[in-house]
């Protein structure tokens, strides 16, 4: 008998049972349904986390002043300022690097008219706005004849106009707003991210580095530079060129340790990640375990069912069945279940994992590999667990196949 | 066409060894229309598996159509039982969900034959046994002796060496029996080789030739001398046309 022809048995056979076929798929549907959805659902959360790291800043490299030594005590990176302005004009824009903005920042008590908020000011250079990918909403952000000027101007976040005025509407640019005293003209807004909690985007007054130094902290500090590299791949190329610079800079023997640091926003994306493959894997594994339940749900249905036909399988054998050709029947028998129900899981984990996506606001991806992977591992799912039961009809002995009641 | 020498059929059942055949030899020549009878216990349901090689011999050759099959073994049997031998049950043993013309079919399946000409053949072979207007009834739907014809239609249509029917009028009334009979007497008639198993001395009167069992040999082998002729209506209607 042709491969053909046993298809056409088998599928006969499970016909003949559609609701025991389809229960016995059921469990194979929820399996590879589960699968499918759970690891869209972390692909999805992946990419999320993702973009929201490189919506801080695309290529973002981070300079930090180096620890304080006081009489063998160190404190944290960052804790002495070693750091100046004339390091920020070291680092040159170059192949590797896009921008260099050094950057001061102050706490400080702003009040324009009747309203007053805590806030914290930035001050920093024209670059800033490339780094970290500020939006503008209405006027203008801060310039180099601004810095080189200590022109006393702000640019807002819309939390910030909120604060102060009432209204994220308000018209602010051209008022004048006391920040710890110091008058400054708002010259721009920026757009809400909708970033929350501490250093939110939204709640924070960009200044000029030069006004913010002499006007707010009154030293000529800086308490980090960040440097945006041209591109995923130049990003070792552009930390390595601020090391070499900084090292000759600061006069550093080699060998000794540096007295700055460099963070790279590619290793946070990476062990960010890490962290919610990690997860994808757990969820994918969890519902793994519900597609093997699914299998020895057919493997069950399968040994039932070669019992239940023993004397149909009798007499095959007698009128010239061999072995394999009914070894083949039960075998496509399972895999026919176990392939039907991952087809069909595709379907409802790729609707369950959108409309979760919807229902949380996050995108999904369902990759080819996951789909692929589900169906294959479904098929193999049908060949394992149907080997037995089949190999059991098959090695039935006609007479006694015949005889049984 | 059938020589059997010494056959032995011992069955170990831990120290004990039963004997359900001691030493059998039988020639059946082609053409002939024998029947096996005995009574329960004498071995004849034994003889009838090894004579359709669903069962081999612990002793003894078997030679079918000049072949030595007593030494074949699975698949090997499968391919012997599928070209050389038609199977008619004492219960039917049709596939219960499946059409008449499929459960016809089903060994030309096994035995590689193309759809048409499986078709094509399974309607000729249901038409010889007046079935040819229930080809596409379940066996739900036939009454015994309609299902019991289907078997034997199934069991022709490979145009077997030899048909062996086991008890083939055990489950059916007087008159489907003997129209059962009638289509045996039929199909001898037109060539074919027949052994029927039964323990109903007037079923057996229907053959030519009687071979007698008893504690797994052979007690008698006698010539019919008045061979009942079976009459039926429904061979009149279909076969005779």
């Amino acid at each position: 008998m042709n491969f053909f022809e046993s298809i056409r048995v088998s599928l006969r056979a499970l016909r003949a049972n559609k609701l025991r076929s389809a229960l016995t798929m059921l469990g194979m549907i929820i399996g590879v349904a589960a699968v499918i959805a759970m690891v869209g659902i972390g692909n999805g959360a992946t990419a999320s986390i993702t973009s929201q790291i490189q919506g801080l800043g695309s290529n973002l490299l981070t300079i930090s002043s180096g620890q304080s030594n006081a009489g063998g005590v160190k404190g944290g990176a960052g804790s002495s300022n070693t750091l100046t302005m004339a390091d920020a004009d070291k680092i040159e824009v170059g192949t590797a690097i896009k921008a260099v903005a050094p950057v001061s920042s102050a706490s400080a008590q702003v009040v324009a008219g009747s309203g007053n908020t805590s806030t914290t000011i930035t001050g920093t250079t024209q670059d800033y706005q490339i780094i970290k990918n500020v939006s503008i909403a209405s006027g203008r952000f801060i310039t180099t004849a601004d810095v080189d000027s200590d022109a006393r101007v702000a640019v807002v976040g819309p939390t910030v106009v909120t604060n102060l005025l009432g209204d994220a509407n308000a018209t602010i640019i051209g008022k004048t707003i006391k920040i710890n005293n110091v008058p400054f003209q708002v010259i721009g807004v920026t757009t809400a991210t909708g970033s929350t909690g501490f250093q939110s985007s939204d709640d924070m007054i960009t200044a000029p580095i030069s006004t913010v130094q002499e006007r707010l902290i009154g030293k000529k500090t800086v308490r980090s530079i960040l440097v945006s590299a041209t591109s995923a791949d130049f990003m070792q190329q552009a930390q390595d060129q601020i090391t070499v610079t900084l090292e000759e800079t600061h006069k550093i023997p080699t060998g000794k340790p540096d007295d700055f640091t460099v963070q790279n926003q590619a290793d946070i994306l990476a062990s960010m990640q890490g962290v919610t493959q990690t997860l994808t894997m757990l969820l994918g594994g969890i519902a793994g375990i519900s597609l093997l339940v699914g299998g020895i749900g057919i493997m069950n249905i399968m040994l039932v069912s070669v019992t239940e036909r023993t004397r149909e399988i009798g007499i095959r054998k007698a009128i010239g069945a061999k072995s394999m050709d009914i070894l083949l029947q039960f075998l496509i028998e399972a895999v026919v279940l176990s392939v039907l129900g991952g087809g069909i899981g595709i379907a409802l984990g790729y609707g369950g994992s959108s409309l979760a996506g919807a229902a949380l606001k996050m995108s999904t991806s369902i990759s080819m590999t996951s789909v692929l992977v589900a169906f294959g591992f479904s098929a193999a799912i049908g060949i394992v667990f149907g080997v037995f039961p089949a190999k059991k009809a098959a090695s039935m002995d006609p007479i006694d196949a015949l005889r049984f009641e | 066409m059938i020589k059997l020498k010494g056959i032995k059929k011992i069955y170990s059942t831990g120290d004990i060894q039963v004997a359900a055949l001691s030493g059998v030899d039988l020639h059946v020549r082609a053409s002939e229309f024998v029947s096996i009878m005995g009574p329960s216990g004498s071995g004849k349901s034994t003889m009838m598996n090894i004579l359709g090689c669903l069962d081999t011999p612990t002793e003894g050759e078997y030679f079918l159509d000049g072949t030595d099959v007593a030494k074949a073994t699975g698949d090997d049997l499968a391919v012997i039982r599928n070209r050389k031998i038609g199977f008619v049950f004492q219960g039917f043993n049709l596939l219960a969900r499946t059409t008449a013309i499929e459960n016809v079919e089903l060994p030309m399946l096994y035995a590689g034959v193309g759809s048409k000409e499986r078709r094509a053949r399974a309607i000729v072979a249901l038409q010889s046994v007046g079935l040819g207007n229930r080809i596409n009834h379940r066996p739900k739907e036939l009454s015994g002796g309609q299902q019991q014809r289907v078997a034997i239609a199934r069991a022709l249509v490979t145009n077997p060496s030899i048909i062996l029917a086991d008890e083939p009028t055990g489950n059916l009334d007087t008159r489907s029996s003997e129209e059962v009979m009638a289509i045996f007497q039929h199909l001898h008639a037109s060539g074919n080789t027949i052994i029927i198993v039964t323990h109903e001395p007037d079923i057996a009167e229907f053959t030519q030739r009687i071979v007698h069992f008893r504690d797994g040999h052979i007690e008698g082998d006698e010539i019919v001398e008045h061979q009942r002729t079976a009459k039926a209506q429904i061979l009149e209607e279909g076969v005779a046309k």
